[in-house]
């Protein structure tokens, strides 16, 4: 997955930002990372998005599998992960800014 | 059967084996996880069968850039001959339906339908002839996998398109003959029976054709082209496409004069209605035809990819 396609990954509920967000606070298998992402996104991934999605970012070298824990295998991110998250969340930051300041302003106006 | 064993089963039917090989025991897992004790909810169904079915189009080379260029450009190409299909389904139909259309219009007013059909006609043979290219250029691998494959093999697989064939040409020799046994007016509505026999034989044709190019499109994803094959064959699908576009504007601007010049040619024609140029029949053929051209502009998309190749 090159850097044209991970611009694509903008919106904050797509499942690739979503399995990456969660990715970040430690590697998870497929239902701890759906557990994790209702927890803190309140959006449950039906079970074809999940792995969709997992398929991409691995064939991307966005995300890795790990050696099997109980007979699940864990995913990982790899460094080209991490610097994708990076970059998504500071575009994120940057808009979520611009409409702050805006709304600001709109707020401040008198009627 | 356990409830592990029938999501197995959904898998297979639903997943390409690649992808269940990498995937397949973590999903069955991951369903063990969410979905323990109980069937599988609508929603996870549906989601599956929508998530396999894009899987098993990308490990096709239909979608994605999943598949290697060649294997993309030799889907592309087999795309346009199935538009190529469609078009010769809408054209046959068309052909027939535009029969004797010089008779119902004024002599002024035939350069411009004329010209169109003269072009459509043309289109329609460099189509062909560009087809009978595409399938000489094969015939080469053709006869290496035949020979790799073992003859019986090959027949085996190739059985479905020499029965279609057969049964193509038993009934349109049938109904020929019958044809030839009856008068003009007979022949164009008079008699209901040779409708329905007529409909039935159209149906027969379309089946045949159709059997005809899924037994291509099988044997076409088992042979071994070199580079310089397929980037003839990509520029013999390019081709085709243009010939199908060719097709379509004629067919259009045929339609369009015809209905300025001789709209009279519709209320009497079949599936005719009084004081229409629009009718039912020419608009189920634009449709065809249409869609026709969405494949085969979508099949050109797919076999560009070539150009990556070194």
């Amino acid at each position: 997955m090159g850097a044209q396609k991970d611009s694509r990954m903008r919106r904050q509920n797509d499942p690739a930002v979503l399995i990456l967000t969660s990715l970040a606070g430690g590697p998870k298998h497929g239902y701890a990372l759906a557990q994790d992402i209702a927890s803190f996104a309140s959006v449950t991934l039906s079970p074809g998005t999940l792995y969709g999605a997992i398929t991409r970012l691995e064939e991307g070298g966005l995300i890795a599998p790990q050696p099997e824990v109980d007979r699940r295998r864990p995913y990982r991110l790899t460094p080209k992960g991490t610097a994708a998250l990076a970059d998504i969340v500071s575009e994120m930051a940057r808009l979520a800014d611009i409409g702050s300041r805006r709304l600001g302003s709109v707020n401040v106006r008198p009627a | 059967m356990s409830s592990r064993e029938r999501r197995q089963r959904l898998l297979r039917r639903w997943y390409p084996a690649s992808w269940r090989e990498r995937y397949g025991d973590d999903l069955l897992d991951y369903l063990d996880d969410a979905y323990p004790t109980s069937r599988l909810p609508l929603r996870a169904l549906v989601s599956l069968v929508r998530s396999g079915t894009w899987e098993r189009c990308r490990a096709n080379g239909l979608v994605g850039e999943a598949t290697k260029p060649e294997q993309r450009v030799r889907v592309g190409a087999l795309g346009v001959l199935g538009a190529w299909t469609i078009i010769v389904v809408a054209g046959s139909f068309f052909a027939k339906y535009s029969e004797h259309w010089d008779a119902s219009t004024p002599a002024a007013r035939r350069a411009i339908p004329s010209m169109a059909m003269s072009t459509l006609q043309v289109s329609a043979f460099a189509g062909v002839i560009l087809c009978a290219a595409a399938g000489l250029l094969s015939s080469r691998s053709l006869w290496r996998w035949s020979r790799s494959t073992g003859v019986r093999h090959a027949m085996r697989l190739v059985r479905p398109a020499l029965v279609a064939l057969v049964v193509a040409t038993t009934t349109s020799a049938v109904v020929i003959d019958v044809a030839h046994h009856l008068s003009a007016t007979q022949r164009n509505g008079a008699l209901t029976w040779y409708q329905v026999v007529g409909v039935a034989w159209s149906l027969t044709l379309a089946l045949c054709l159709a059997v005809a190019y899924v037994t291509v499109a099988r044997v076409a994803m088992r042979l071994e082209y070199s580079h310089r094959e397929l980037a003839v064959l990509s520029r013999l699908a390019r081709g085709v496409a243009a010939s199908i576009g060719v097709i379509v504007a004629s067919f259009l601007v045929w339609w369009i004069a015809m209905a300025r010049s001789a709209p009279s040619f519709f209320s009497t024609a079949v599936g005719g209605v009084a004081n229409t140029s629009v009718p039912l029949p020419m608009i189920v053929t634009a449709v065809v035809m249409l869609v026709g051209l969405l494949v085969a502009l979508w099949g050109v998309y797919r076999s560009r990819s070539l150009g990556a190749v070194s």
